[in-house]
């Protein structure tokens, strides 16, 4: 079992690397973010590259979610691939256990690299607690925003018009988000608005703000949500 | 012993009926061949078979057990679907190791005789639908199955390595269940066949030489169709297919005769697979 | 006040880079078919001319625009940018579009061939089919990476140009 969930995510984690647009968008995307906005109001504001920080891996935590997990999944059933390795000798979940892992492992890495960047760039030196809080957030982020993406795909929309679904959420959760400044303080609704959505939830993780109820809200609805539409979803041969 | 057990299955959707009430067996060391044109059902069929599509009526059964397990069964769908992203001998790979086979003993037993050297290297992307094909054949014997399900295995294939697969396929006494449309394919591989037609099988399962023998007679005459002959033709059975007069005779010159007063555009052939399913749909349709 | 004389100034910069590819096609031989505004891939001014048949014509043809900017760029330096910030930060602008690694005269140069690549109608096409192989590459984050760095550059050391 072991074996076939290491497989699992050694072959994931190839796939996504021979993906090179989703490289970018994982990797070079955010560190040029980071680098770029601290460059531009890190040395003005005192906090601003730690704020940053968590704001860029917030962001990268949700895109992950939302076009990393769902999606792909969905494309498994659409393509006849879930009913292929159903006959297998293997429970299927332990090749989602590994795809699973394997967008931690690469969230991980991506943490990693801008905490690097972090202090090569702005002298900033990230703290283990606050490695321990993006930890956490990567799980509970993940976590949540697999199950929206899911949500959204299996949703019986057309194959499509749910990428472009899933764009529309993530930039708005995105820019009323207190991911790259605090939104609330240029705009009491679109802060409120942002108060209410996942990604502020995340980023109170990876702040060390803790937790409100909200979070409880955020995961529990996905996955009910995502289970019962999982059973009406019907495939066309 | 029965490998598989097709009994009453009917499928339907919404007010459409897919397949409706089909049953057959397939014997240990049996090769069945499903044989039917585009939309006849087949691969709903196969659907239902493999456990992909519940049937609205009815029920299958493998190896006489009423609980479906695919461990000794090898599946090769019409449309492979794997990780693109990923090259071939990682797939292969991949699959050895859920199935705690050497990969290693794989590529010695198998990689030469399905051509995988040459394209071990390339992505599932890059592949030709014959190539995904030989991958997806290899993926399916890899553990040496009791009964492999073929759903038009050969599709895009080259004749000599179809020959050369089959010979490995058939290895061992196993049982073979497979769709085609491929007439002759089915005539050469297959010791037992079914007609289906619209979501029915149109007789019981026989032998492809048994099918020819039940056909009004051994030769066809072909002919554009023209009203003028088809009144000659009460005492002769025939079908029509795709504005073609199709008649069976025995070595009748005088029909020949008579024919060639109307045309000369006619060929004479052996009957074969396809003239038994067009004949037996046409019988269906009247 | 500030965004006006911004938008002045970048269109300025804009007109002397269009006007760099424009002399140097005079320079070379090469017919100016066009000039012209298009918002594919994003809204920008061209200069479309008969495309060079030498390399080294292709080459300086293309980074002429560039190159006027970059003299705009160390006469702007040499005087402190007249004490105008904002020119500063209008030449920021024009730096981080002339450079990009997406869509700019460098992917251009680097990307594009003098012959169309087999089934490929227009020299367009043959730029789409090119840049897809080219981008992400190695050579492509190369390009990134002094493009970002420009970017910090430009940012670190504003206060030290104006």
């Amino acid at each position: 079992m072991i074996k076939i969930i290491v497989k699992s995510i050694y072959y994931q984690l190839l796939i996504s690397l021979r993906i090179k647009q989703a490289v970018f968008f994982t990797v070079a995307f955010p560190i040029f973010l980071f680098v770029i906005f601290g460059s531009i109001w890190g040395a003005q504001h005192d906090g601003y590259v730690s704020f940053l920080l968590s704001g860029i891996i917030g962001m990268t935590i949700a895109s992950d979610g939302l076009f990393a997990i769902g999606p792909v999944i969905k494309e498994y059933y659409s393509n006849g691939l879930i009913k292929y390795l159903r006959k297998l000798p293997f429970n299927i979940l332990l090749h989602f256990i590994g795809l699973i892992i394997s967008r931690i492992i690469s969230l991980i890495f991506i943490v990693l690299l801008l905490c690097v960047a972090a202090y090569l760039m702005f002298g900033y030196i990230v703290t283990s607690l606050e490695i321990l809080n993006f930890i956490i957030g990567v799980f509970v982020g993940l976590f949540v925003f697999s199950f929206l993406g899911l949500v959204v795909t299996f949703s019986g929309i057309k194959q499509g018009a749910d990428k472009g679904i899933i764009n529309l959420i993530y930039f708005v959760i995105l820019f009323t988000s207190n991911a790259f400044y605090p939104v609330g303080e240029f705009n009491k609704l679109i802060g409120y608005i942002g108060n209410i959505l996942p990604l502020n939830q995340i980023l109170s993780i990876l702040r060390g703000d803790g937790v409100n109820y909200l979070l409880g809200i955020w995961t529990l609805i996905p996955m009910l949500l995502f289970a019962f539409l999982f059973k009406k979803v019907k495939f066309k041969r | 012993m029965n490998d598989i057990i097709v009994s009453d299955v009917s499928y339907q959707v919404k007010d459409k009926i897919i397949l409706n009430n089909i049953s057959f067996t397939v014997t240990k060391g049996e090769s069945f061949a499903l044989l039917g044109e585009n939309g006849s059902g087949k691969s709903t069929l196969i659907d239902v078979i493999l456990n992909d599509l519940k049937p609205s009526k009815g029920y299958i059964k493998f190896f006489e057990k009423s609980k479906a397990c695919f461990d000794k069964v090898g599946i090769v769908y019409d449309q492979l679907p794997l990780f693109s992203m990923l090259r071939v001998f990682e797939i292969i790979k991949y699959f050895t190791t859920i199935r705690k086979l050497e990969f290693e003993n794989i590529k010695k037993k198998y990689f030469e005789i399905f051509e995988i050297n040459k394209i071990q290297k390339s992505f599932i992307k890059e592949l030709s639908q014959g190539e995904k094909k030989r991958v997806g054949i290899l993926l399916a014997l890899i553990h040496n199955p009791d009964l492999l399900i073929l759903d038009e295995p050969f599709a895009n294939l080259d004749p000599t390595i179809t020959e050369r697969l089959w010979k490995i396929i058939r290895n061992e006494n196993r049982t073979i269940f497979f769709t085609t449309h491929n007439w002759k394919e089915a005539e050469k591989l297959a010791v037992k066949i079914a007609f289906i037609y619209k979501g029915k099988v149109l007789f019981e399962p026989q032998s492809p030489q048994s099918i020819l023998n039940s056909l009004p007679a051994l030769k066809i005459i072909n002919f554009p169709k023209n009203e003028n002959i088809i009144k000659l033709l009460t005492n002769y059975q025939y079908y029509l297919h795709d504005e073609n007069i199709n008649v069976f005779f025995n070595e009748d010159s005088k029909l020949l005769k008579d024919i060639s007063q109307f045309t000369n555009n006619f060929s004479v052939q052996e009957v074969d697979l396809k003239d038994a399913y067009l004949f037996n749909i046409n019988n269906y349709k009247a | 006040m500030q965004l006006f004389l911004f938008v002045i100034f970048l269109f300025g910069l804009v007109f002397f880079h269009e006007l760099g590819h424009v002399v140097s096609a005079k320079l070379l031989g090469l017919s100016v078919q066009k000039i012209g505004f298009q918002f594919q891939p994003f809204p920008h001014f061209y200069v479309a001319v008969n495309w060079p048949k030498k390399k080294i014509h292709k080459f300086v043809y293309l980074f002429s625009g560039t190159f006027l900017t970059l003299t705009l760029f160390a006469v702007s330096t040499y005087n402190h940018f007249f004490e105008l910030s904002i020119l500063y930060w209008a030449f920021f602008v024009q730096f981080i579009m002339e450079f990009n690694p997406f869509y700019s005269d460098f992917t251009i140069a680097f990307v594009s061939n003098n012959k169309l690549n087999k089934g490929v109608k227009s020299y367009a096409d043959n730029y789409k089919v090119q840049f897809q192989k080219y981008q992400f590459s190695a050579k492509w984050y190369f390009h990134f990476i002094i493009w970002t760095s420009t970017i910090i550059l430009l940012i670190k050391f504003k206060n030290q140009f104006v």
